[in-house]
């Protein structure tokens, strides 16, 4: 009887995290029930390659973004660098022949964009959210400017293969270390704890010594370094960068850490896990809706409703004033 | 309150598998309105041959409704299904490939795409797909250096049927045709940029030189004002009519979605009286309207209107299914991107008869000027002795032109 | 008198010297019509939009909450409201009236679902906005509607009947902020969200009053924008959120400018600085590079006016001492005398 109680008070304190995994589960056992019924499982060798693909350049990006996320900030400008970094990345690599070159420019160009979201709000008193709206802008001019200059709409890597890319193994592989190392640094290190501390409360954390301009750099710096990787992906895939690449990722960051119960507000709360469980909730949905014959157009009202409904059971403060 | 919410969870998911539970094949369901049915449901000939994946370059209108109509009919009559996919909206190739890797079952046998992006990527990924291209003129295939160069030479890739002409000089020749039967003295041009369609930049480069022939012998010279308006895939701005030398033109050239980009700012310029009452458009694209197409014709704002006749998406479903049938024609060698049957509506009566008796009018496989009884003949499976010089002798025939409507 | 022309000038100043730039720009590059009554007409028609497109992000925004779904409840009522409007006849009257209808509706939706959801109205509106936008693909066969061509229709989104609606959204938006006890209660509830629910302010019924305003907003905004442009069905997720971001940016203006001039004539005046700079930059510079260049120095301006607007204290602090050196050397003089 007192174990039962145990379990229930359990279920009933993580009733969020059960919902938010409730949701890749539920879907897992869906489409795995449904699919071979229409001639194919989802699980199939075929469409394991196709979901994995979906999933790792938002998974990649949200990974990195739970640091930002979890100062209470968000970032608009990670579809740009997306954009901007796979540009470079075929550029550099057909006069280099290599990636080294470029990814060390991204990574470069990541710490820079990083200074200017994390520090610029603080040192200049003005709403965090301007400095990635700026830099966004910036971002969109000079990547439809590179491509005006190259006189193409897009451009392809042909100094050197990129078949590896398409690797689902190494998707995995380097999906999962991103995973570790992030998870380390955010649950392990003061990198993580002071970044939870100032999306807690930001004036606690500064007359606690915490150097409100240097952490937020480096979680911003953490970010960057996963978009720089999840860019490597989108470039590597296709071998190919265009000029509206990267379009609208920010937003598929976004819906994958609120899927996967990310409390925007940041604060200790905040979780590496949020942002694989939900990038692969909706990349499931991806995959699935059409296999069990779902008419394009119809599969954007049920992610619609999906997502209304898992944020309902995730997200729901109990009491007190509205959430913000 | 979790648990019923947990439960509504389960039931939209059910709600969903109902969704998917109509069978796409069963007989008898009703014909479904073009546009709504993103799967063919017509199958008279009984058989299954496959799926046809449709990778579109738009999501509704005339043009879109109209290619749906005559795949229901084509598939039905060869035992196909089709799906309508949802491409990049900006040609990203890892967009375009997404899409394919997620409408793609086992059942898949080709595709039709109108958009190039990604193509060497989907076909190294289902190298057994076979590929046509439709309403693109896969410049990246056929441009020398192009991202999707390596398609060019793969036999599952079967050419394309171009937006009109594949050559801008063709363009710039047909519009200055018009310029010239309308008898249109003071003219400017308008154009998107030229990295991403190059050949609008011939075709404005051609119509200027055939200008200035024509200028020379001509008693009342032509005038094109300016240099051509670059529009980066904006509508254009009323600012462009503010120029003085742009408020007498009698008419603009704008081989693009005119009605989209060009006709909303050109009619609110005459509407507050910056520009010329008699200003008129010259443009491409089709949109049925009632308000744009009763400001069509000599009396209006647009004058011609140039479109691919849908019929043309025939072309692809006969090399497709030749290619899928093993019966390839036997004068077909390689790829080739050609033009597309030609719709150029120039004229009040010109429109009647499109709206009242044609496929992209009516929506309607009834209307079409290709029946199946017509083309039949032309897939290999039917007739052996078929070849791709009499389907492109079909393609170019008056019966998918104007002239050949009712 | 003195107070007045201070404000004035903190309020004119941004519109006027945006300009004088872009005079000189547009003139030294041959683009006499820069300033004309033919500008002004066509740019009031850009400025009525957007700044009735802030006005009603705006409300939300300055009561604490991002909403991310008006672009989708302008485009998912645009839709509706065009297609009705032509089916009775090209009505204006049925236009606006199903404009402003729909617009309430969705926007009592996202109330109450934030009210009795419970959920941060960041997640609450993008939900939203991904339901509303799925049925733009769904409804009308995800055809969207075209009113471009259509001269009754288009007589409110050009000028002078776009001052209809633009007006109207300045007074519901200043009779909402001023004159109602839901807004001076929203303002409580934007300070102090926890002494405000103290007191005895009920959060859940001002909210979803004040989205019932900031749908009438949005209804008279999508009066104008549903016949500037062809409108299709969102097909790629989360798409009207981008324009979103375009059009917040009167919003930070205003509340910049806010303490010289209120936020209603802080949006207008945003509007009219932003519009200014579009033009003259699309005049002026080629379409491909023009457009590039738009983007960047939209997000430059952004950044320095922000900049600027949030160093009161140092503009107040050089004040101060420039007040009290001035003052000190006429008293020396006024001594001398």
């Amino acid at each position: 009887m007192e174990g039962k109680q145990t379990h229930l008070a359990w279920i009933k304190d993580h009733s969020a995290n059960l919902a938010a995994y409730g949701g890749v589960v539920f879907c897992v056992v869906f489409f795995t029930i449904l699919t071979p019924m229409f001639g194919e499982s989802i699980w199939s060798a075929r469409k394991l390659e196709t979901l994995m693909s979906n999933v790792i350049v938002t998974a990649l990006m949200s990974v990195g973004a739970v640091f930002v996320y979890s100062l209470g900030n968000m970032d608009i400008s990670i579809g740009r660098q997306v954009g901007l970094y796979a540009t470079i990345m075929v550029v550099l690599g057909n006069s280099t022949g290599s990636l080294v070159v470029p990814i060390l420019v991204c990574l470069l160009l990541s710490v820079v964009f990083a200074v200017i979201n994390g520090a610029t709000g603080e040192v200049l008193h003005i709403h965090p959210i301007i400095p990635s709206l700026v830099v966004m802008f910036v971002l969109t001019g000079v990547n439809s400017m590179l491509f005006v200059n190259m006189n193409t709409r897009n451009i392809s890597l042909t100094s050197m293969g990129h078949e590896i890319f398409k690797s689902p193994i190494l998707m995995l592989v380097v999906l999962v270390a991103e995973v570790l190392i992030v998870s380390y640094l955010f649950n392990f290190t003061k990198y993580g704890k002071y970044a939870k501390a100032i999306g807690a409360n930001q004036v606690s954390a500064q007359q606690s010594g915490v150097n409100l301009i240097k952490y937020k750099v480096i979680a911003y710096i953490v970010m960057g370094v996963c978009v720089v990787v999840a860019s490597v992906f989108q470039m590597g895939y296709t071998g190919a960068a265009a000029d509206a690449t990267g379009t609208g990722f920010e937003m598929n960051v976004m819906v994958a850490l609120i899927l996967g119960g990310m409390p925007l507000s940041g604060g200790m709360r905040s979780k590496v896990s949020c942002a694989v469980v939900g990038a692969f909730t909706f990349a499931l949905l991806d995959v699935g809706l059409p296999m069990i014959g779902i008419a394009a157009r119809n599969t954007y009202i049920i992610k619609a409703v999906i997502f209304l409904i898992v944020v309902l059971i995730t997200c729901r403060k109990k009491d007190g004033v509205l959430p913000r | 309150m979790k648990k019923t919410l947990a439960l509504i969870l389960a039931l939209a998911m059910a709600l969903s598998c109902l969704a998917a539970c109509g069978n796409p094949g069963s007989a008898g369901s009703e014909a479904p309105a073009p546009g709504t049915s993103e799967a063919g449901q017509n199958n008279p000939s009984g058989e299954d041959n496959g799926k046809i994946l449709f990778m579109a370059n738009l999501n509704a209108g005339p043009q879109y409704d109209a290619y749906l109509a005559y795949l229901d009919m084509v598939c039905g009559n060869l035992g196909y299904t089709y799906e309508v996919i949802l491409g990049d909206e900006s040609n990203d190739p890892a967009g375009n490939l997404t899409a394919v890797q997620n409408a793609m079952t086992n059942d898949v046998v080709g595709l039709i795409a109108c958009q190039d992006g990604g193509l060497s990527e989907i076909l190294a990924e289902y190298p057994d797909l076979y590929v046509a291209g439709f309403a693109s003129d896969m410049a990246s295939v056929y441009d020398e250096g192009g991202t999707n160069a390596s398609v060019k030479d793969n036999d599952h890739f079967l050419g394309t049927v171009a937006d009109q002409y594949v050559n801008g000089a063709d363009v710039g020749q047909m519009y200055f045709d018009l310029v010239v039967e309308k008898g249109y003295k003071k003219v400017a041009t308008i154009c998107f940029p030229p990295f991403a369609y190059p050949q609008l930049a011939v075709a404005d480069e051609v119509f200027r030189t055939l200008v200035e022939e024509y200028n020379q012998t001509a008693d009342e010279p032509i005038e094109v004002v300016g240099e051509a308006e670059v529009l980066m895939f904006e509508p254009l701005s009323d600012a462009y009519f503010m120029e003085a030398e742009r408020q007498d033109l009698d008419c603009i050239v704008a081989p693009l979605a005119g009605c989209t980009f060009v006709y909303p700012a050109l009619k609110s310029a005459i509407a507050s009286g910056t520009i010329s009452a008699d200003t008129k458009l010259l443009t491409s694209g089709f949109e049925n309207d009632e308000d744009l197409l009763a400001d069509f014709g000599d009396d209006g704002v647009i004058t011609a209107i140039c479109i691919m006749t849908p019929e043309s998406i025939l072309v692809p479903m006969v090399m497709l299914d030749n290619a899928i049938q093993g019966k390839p024609f036997a004068d077909y060698t390689a790829s080739e991107a050609v033009d597309s049957a030609l719709y150029i509506i120039d004229s009040r009566e010109d429109m009647d008869r499109v709206l009242s008796s044609s496929l992209l009018g009516t929506g309607d496989a009834a209307n079409t000027a290709a029946s199946w009884d017509a083309i039949q003949d032309l897939f290999t499976r039917n007739n052996e002795s078929a070849t791709y010089q009499g389907l492109k002798d079909f393609l170019y025939s008056d019966a998918l032109t104007v002239d050949g409507l009712a | 008198m003195k107070r007045f022309a201070k404000r004035a000038v903190g309020t004119l100043i941004l519109p006027v010297v945006m300009y004088l730039v872009m005079m000189a720009l547009c003139y030294s590059n041959g683009k006499m019509y820069f300033g004309t009554w033919t500008m002004w007409r066509s740019l009031i028609a850009d400025i009525a939009l957007s700044a009735t497109c802030a006005m009603g992000i705006g409300l939300q925004f300055k009561n604490g909450r991002f909403d991310f779904s008006g672009g989708a409840i302008m485009l998912l009522a645009a839709i509706i409201a065009g297609n009705v409007a032509k089916e009775a006849g090209d009505s204006l009257v049925v236009l606006v009236a199903v404009s402003i209808g729909v617009c309430v509706a969705c926007s009592l939706l996202v109330a109450v679902v934030y009210v009795f959801g419970r959920m941060p109205i960041v997640i609450v509106t993008i939900g939203m906005a991904l339901l509303f936008e799925a049925l733009t693909c769904l409804i009308y066969n995800g055809g969207g509607i075209n009113l471009v061509g259509n001269s009754t229709l288009k007589s409110l989104s050009s000028f002078p009947g776009v001052l209809i609606p633009f007006l109207c959204c300045i007074g519901v938006y200043a009779f909402y902020s001023y004159l109602t006890t839901t807004g001076k209660r929203a303002s409580l509830l934007a300070n102090n969200q926890q002494a405000a629910a103290n007191i005895g302010v009920r959060e859940s019924r001002n909210v979803i009053i004040s989205y019932v305003y900031s749908g009438i907003l949005f209804g008279l905004a999508t009066s104008i924008y549903c016949t500037t442009a062809k409108l299709t069905g969102a097909f790629n997720s989360l798409q009207t959120v981008t324009s979103l971001f375009s059009n917040i940016l009167p919003v930070f203006i205003a509340l910049a400018l806010s303490v010289f001039c209120g936020d209603t004539i802080g949006i207008i005046v945003g509007a009219v600085a932003l519009s200014l700079m579009s033009f003259g930059l699309e005049a002026v510079y080629t379409a491909e590079f023009g457009s590039a260049l738009s983007f960047i120095l939209t997000g430059v301006f952004v950044l320095l006016f922000n900049f600027i607007a949030g160093q009161g204290e140092v503009f107040r602090a050089i004040g101060a001492g420039l007040t009290a050196r001035f003052g000190q050397s006429k008293n020396h003089a006024e001594e001398s005398a």
